[in-house]
């Protein structure tokens, strides 16, 4: 039943074509059955959450009437996080080049700093910093002791990140760029450093929504952030479970925005590289 | 005789206790292309890289050049700016490539002119297409390292060691971690850069390159040169049943 072109060839074709597609089909309705499923797992949450919440008692009006205020709290926080994380790249570069530095009085003292302040409480170093410096004869304004708190603190973390990242770097590249001639400077400013902000940036960037919340602390300094107006409104008026439910909710929704932010900025970076994706099997 | 342009006298290095490089002395002429071989461990790679300090020998003497390598000084600034002048007339080929990936390849070929000699971008870029039309590499010359295959990488690395202008190049084993096919477009950029005159001095375990190119086979052993000579003598008829045993291994 041979005629030109074998028959049986072609019909072979198309069922494999068919098959592919049908394989396609299958995947993406998987896929939007999962998609399904989640939903029906967070509006379980909800329910559940609403209900709890129901039976604080709150006061919606109240709510309502304080949200505004609560809200300028907002920027503040975001300007002290953002402060903050700046001035603590900052110590985290020092720190980790210190710490990686043959030089006696260097290394001593970022392995120290990094010590101690990873080793005390965030609030502590606060509170130390509120009582203490007043007694040094350094009076300073909420907002600057705010943010030199948390850059104290946050940069001792990221020294070792930093410091992670710079030893992630290959060492042949340290020698190719030593034997163009180049000096120590040169070589971190132009082969190191570039390099190394490829592990840099995205954990700098968990450490900055890690401080988003941490920042609620410099409400202790005087600050008037997200955290301090919502204890104000609170405790002014006796209802402080709805302002702090208001604060929460509000962090979280920062929380989610620099979060989306982030995951852009590492798929930017990853651009031309193939990254790891769940496999659970 | 000319004066030769490396003189390298009883180099020792220990790396903790282990004695790597034990005594080596020699000399290489200007011009002269030396090819080093030996089995791994004999310090061959070391011996590289005393040459241009970035390992620092133990004890020895090291003139490149007319200069003598500060071994065993404190690293002050003067002795700093010594070893980057002495780096600065040599350059160095990796079996890595070790290309710098954030750069596309006529910025590494000119980085090393730009930031260390201070030379003009223009002057430099335009120096540096040169190189890489020589090496073969001109249309890749905007593309970055990841897109190119490992002998365009290491032909692009010969390219930005080349565009210091250096007397003498160092190869430290280039072709090794090449896919066979791709080693002899690497030989070829190796031979023509010799027969321009070039102070070469090659770790490698290419024979054929060696018996073609080399004027001089030295063959390292245990930290010390066991024999040396023209490549006829040393692969033909060489003195040491152990210089032997080895060749016939990597034949």
């Amino acid at each position: 039943m041979t005629q030109e072109g074998d028959p049986t060839k072609k019909i072979e074709g198309l069922d494999v074509a068919e098959t592919r597609l049908k394989h396609i089909d299958e995947a993406k309705r998987k896929k939007k059955i999962f998609i399904v499923k989640v939903t029906l797992v967070w509006i379980g949450i909800f329910v559940a959450l609403f209900y709890v919440l129901y039976r604080f008692n709150l006061d919606f009006r109240f709510m309502l009437k304080y949200t505004p205020f609560i809200f300028k709290g907002v920027g503040i926080t975001i300007f002290v996080s953002i402060g903050a994380i700046a001035c603590a790249c900052i110590l985290a570069l020092i720190g980790a080049v210190s710490r990686l530095s043959k030089n006696p009085v260097l290394y001593g003292a970022s392995t120290f700093y990094v010590s101690l302040i990873r080793g005390t409480p965030l609030i502590v170093q606060i509170f130390v910093i509120y009582l203490g410096l007043p007694q040094l004869g350094i009076i300073l304004s909420a907002i600057p002791a705010g943010i030199i708190a948390l850059s104290v603190n946050y940069g001792a973390y990221m020294t070792e990140i930093f410091r992670g990242g710079i030893q992630a770097v290959r060492r042949g590249q340290m020698e190719a760029a030593y034997s163009l001639g180049m000096t120590y400077t040169q070589m971190m400013k132009r082969v190191v450093l570039p390099q190394a902000l490829r592990i840099i940036i995205p954990a700098t960037g968990n450490e900055f929504i890690a401080m988003l919340k941490d920042s609620s602390l410099v409400a202790f300094l005087g600050v008037w952030e997200l955290f301090f107006r919502a204890q104000k409104v609170g405790r002014q008026n006796f209802r402080n479970m709805e302002t702090l439910l208001i604060a929460a909710l509000f962090y979280w929704m920062v929380t989610i925005l620099f979060q989306y932010f982030q995951g852009r900025l590492e798929n930017k970076l990853a651009e031309g590289t193939t990254k790891i994706t769940g496999m659970t099997h | 005789m000319l004066e030769p342009i490396i003189i390298i006298e009883d180099l020792k290095k220990y790396f903790h206790r282990l004695l790597v490089l034990d005594g080596v002395t020699t000399r290489v002429q200007p011009g002269e292309v030396v090819v080093i071989i030996g089995r791994s461990g004999s310090g061959k790679s070391t011996l590289l890289r005393c040459l241009n300090m970035l390992e620092e020998p133990q004890g020895g003497r090291v003139m490149i050049d007319g200069s003598e390598l500060p071994i065993g000084q404190k690293r002050t600034a003067a002795v700093r700016k010594q070893i980057i002048e002495i780096r600065t007339h040599m350059g160095m080929v990796f079996q890595e490539f070790n290309l710098f990936p954030h750069r596309s390849i006529i910025e590494n070929v000119i980085e090393g002119p730009v930031i260390v000699k201070k030379v003009q971008s223009e002057a430099a870029i335009a120096k540096g297409e040169e190189l890489l039309n020589w090496v073969g590499l001109y249309e890749k010359k905007d593309n970055y390292p990841d897109q190119l295959s490992g002998g365009q990488k290491q032909r692009a690395a010969i390219a930005r060691a080349l565009a210091m202008e250096p007397r003498i190049m160092l190869f430290d084993e280039p072709t090794s971690a090449l896919d066979p096919e791709l080693i002899g477009e690497v030989l070829i950029v190796m031979q023509r850069l010799a027969e321009q005159g070039m102070t070469m001095l090659v770790v490698t375990h290419e024979m054929g390159f060696a018996r073609e190119v080399a004027d001089r086979i030295v063959f390292l052993e245990n930290g010390k040169i066991l024999e040396e000579g023209s490549p006829e003598k040393i692969m033909d008829h060489p003195d040491h049943e152990i210089t032997q045993q080895f060749l016939t291994h990597i034949r």
